[in-house]
């Protein structure tokens, strides 16, 4: 069966979930007895939760139901996080109160003490799986970050530092040819292909891979066909500068007119003989000759 | 007497010390929040912009593809007004795009202070599953960006809407099931279809089993009318959810 691949950490990850949500909810349970009737409805929801990701993890992909459904059918799976990250907390602090109170295990019975054994077991795996250093700053954050919102609070939509040709496309918004993973502006820009924006519809889908498989000189499709021979799929990494900056003059004038644009962005090594707009760091924006045919220098 | 008196009158003032502690813990949340990720233009505005400033000008991008495409999936409808509503309040889009999403934030963080209530008075639950959410975010970045349930996003996109609703939604479920999570989450259908639409699907499911199983164990029996008004509350909560927005992803889905 072909399913997307995820490396085994998420695994790890769900597995850590699921223990939180079984072993946390009975612990939960037997705890907060008053509450037994929301933990009931909470382990409910964190249980569906979990089977409607299993469900359409193994069948969405398949049998696609209702387009544009799959993708956020998957992260169903957070709302067992959020209700596995509740209980665990929960759990976390019932047992410290009880260890506070006691000074000894004496308050939890055989069962109690093996739920609780297991669960923090798990804890100790995610937590070690957690880069600690990274982890750390990023519970803690940046101080420089708080500062860019407070510009942000002052300064609503303040402009961000974007490239020279970035700034020279959103002045002129007419379709353009970019490498798909050009990241200039922060703005829609109309180019004729980018990752950001895919169709959503099933048409739109199929008009993007188009796009995108033209511009990778049918790597995209190469690599299609040979991941379906193994029925084993993941994510497939284009070297799209390579692919892009093999365009010959002749093939972008044919693009041009498939695709109606007159601007063209390319790699600053790379030279074509169009009319050179404007050039930053990295990029060079040309002209095309408006009927496409003759270029100029 | 003297102690009743005493008890009586510190009320406001207890009264007063809740609501500045919620307060002050928000503000650690939120700031916690934009340390992590700072506030800023907002994410995916190349994806959802588009179709967002074309339903209010036609003439944006006239024959732009992925323009063109993005409009004619029908999702954006409400999305765009909502983000047009800066021109009735006569604020400045990025403004009420930023004010938007701060509320987003705040909304979750307060339902999630509400859920967490249910079950203890200490304030400490809430910023332990935050911890625990941003180090096991860090371990794993989930498949498809952003925080798993806490959207760590730094601008308002459609499910920082969803989100906070479907958070609320939850805690309505387990205090108050009968009208409050259907209605928020209809709403939140107009503006994140597909999210909205499983969610509903997901607490409709769990709801209903959950009042199934109770009314076995109470009564032991298989007879129709034991579980006759929980179907009919189930029925009458899809009505509600589809009356307040969610009848938005049936022209979606045809």
């Amino acid at each position: 069966m072909a399913l997307p691949t995820v490396p085994e950490g998420y695994w790890f990850i769900l597995a850590f979930h699921v223990a939180a949500l079984f072993c946390g909810g009975w612990l939960v349970r037997r705890w907060y007895a008053k509450q037994r009737a929301f933990v009931d409805l909470l382990l409910f929801v964190g249980l569906f939760a979990l089977g409607g990701f299993g469900v359409f993890y193994l069948f969405a992909f398949m049998v696609p139901w209702v387009p544009g459904f799959q993708f956020y059918s998957l992260r169903l799976v957070y709302f067992t996080y959020l209700i596995g990250h509740l209980f665990m907390v929960l759990f976390l602090m019932s047992l410290a109160k009880k260890l506070w109170q006691t000074k000894s295990l004496t308050s939890l019975n055989i069962s109690e003490r093996i739920a609780s054994g297991f669960l923090l077991l798990f804890l100790g795996g995610a937590l070690w799986l957690c880069p600690v250093f990274p982890g750390t700053k990023f519970v803690i954050g940046a101080p420089g970050n708080l500062e860019k919102s407070w510009e942000q609070i002052l300064k609503p939509g303040a402009a961000l530092p974007e490239s020279v040709t970035g700034l020279y496309l959103a002045k002129h918004p007419e379709p353009f040819l970019a490498p798909p993973d050009w990241n200039g502006t922060r703005t829609y820009l109309p180019t004729v292909a980018s990752f950001k924006t895919f169709g959503f519809t099933p048409e739109g889908l199929e008009e993007w891979y188009e796009r995108m498989d033209t511009l990778s000189r049918g790597e995209l499709q190469k690599a299609y066909e040979k991941q379906s021979k193994k029925e084993k799929y993941k994510p497939v990494y284009i070297n799209w500068k390579q692919a892009y900056e093999t365009l010959t003059t002749q093939e972008v004038e044919e693009l041009s007119k498939k695709y109606n644009f007159n601007l063209f962005l390319t790699y600053r090594e790379k030279e074509y003989p169009f009319e050179l707009l404007v050039e930053d760091e990295g990029y060079r924006l040309y002209r095309l000759d408006t009927n496409g045919a003759l270029p100029r220098k | 007497m003297l102690s009743n008196k005493l008890k009586k009158y510190s009320q406001p003032f207890l009264c007063y010390r809740r609501v500045l502690g919620q307060l002050l813990l928000l503000t650690f949340l939120l700031a916690a929040e934009f340390s992590v990720m700072p506030l800023t233009f907002g994410p995916d505005r190349r994806i959802h912009d588009p179709a967002v400033y074309r339903l209010q000008d036609s003439t944006y991008l006239q024959g732009d593809w992925y323009t063109g495409m993005a409009v004619e999936s029908g999702v954006y409808t409400f999305y765009s007004a909502l983000i047009h509503a800066s021109s009735f309040l006569g604020i400045g889009e990025e403004l009420w795009r930023m004010l938007l999403y701060i509320s987003c934030m705040v909304g979750l963080y307060v339902y999630l202070l509400k859920l967490a209530r249910l079950f203890t008075s200490s304030w400490l639950v809430v910023p332990l599953v935050v911890v625990l959410h941003t180090l096991l975010v860090t371990a794993n970045p989930p498949l498809w960006l952003y925080g798993y349930y806490i959207q760590v996003d730094g601008g308002l996109a459609p499910r920082s809407v969803a989100m906070a609703f479907s958070i609320a939604a939850l805690y309505y479920l387990l205090k108050a099931p009968r009208y409050l999570p259907w209605i928020l989450l209809g709403l939140s259908t107009l503006v994140h279809v597909s999210h909205s639409f499983i969610t509903f699907v997901l607490f409709l499911g769990a709801w209903f089993s959950y009042r199934l199983f109770t009314e076995f164990q109470k009564s032991k029996s298989f007879e129709l009318n034991v579980y006759w008004p929980a179907i009919k509350e189930s029925f009458s909560a899809s009505f509600l959810y589809l009356i307040a927005g969610g009848g938005f992803c049936c022209k979606y889905s045809g």
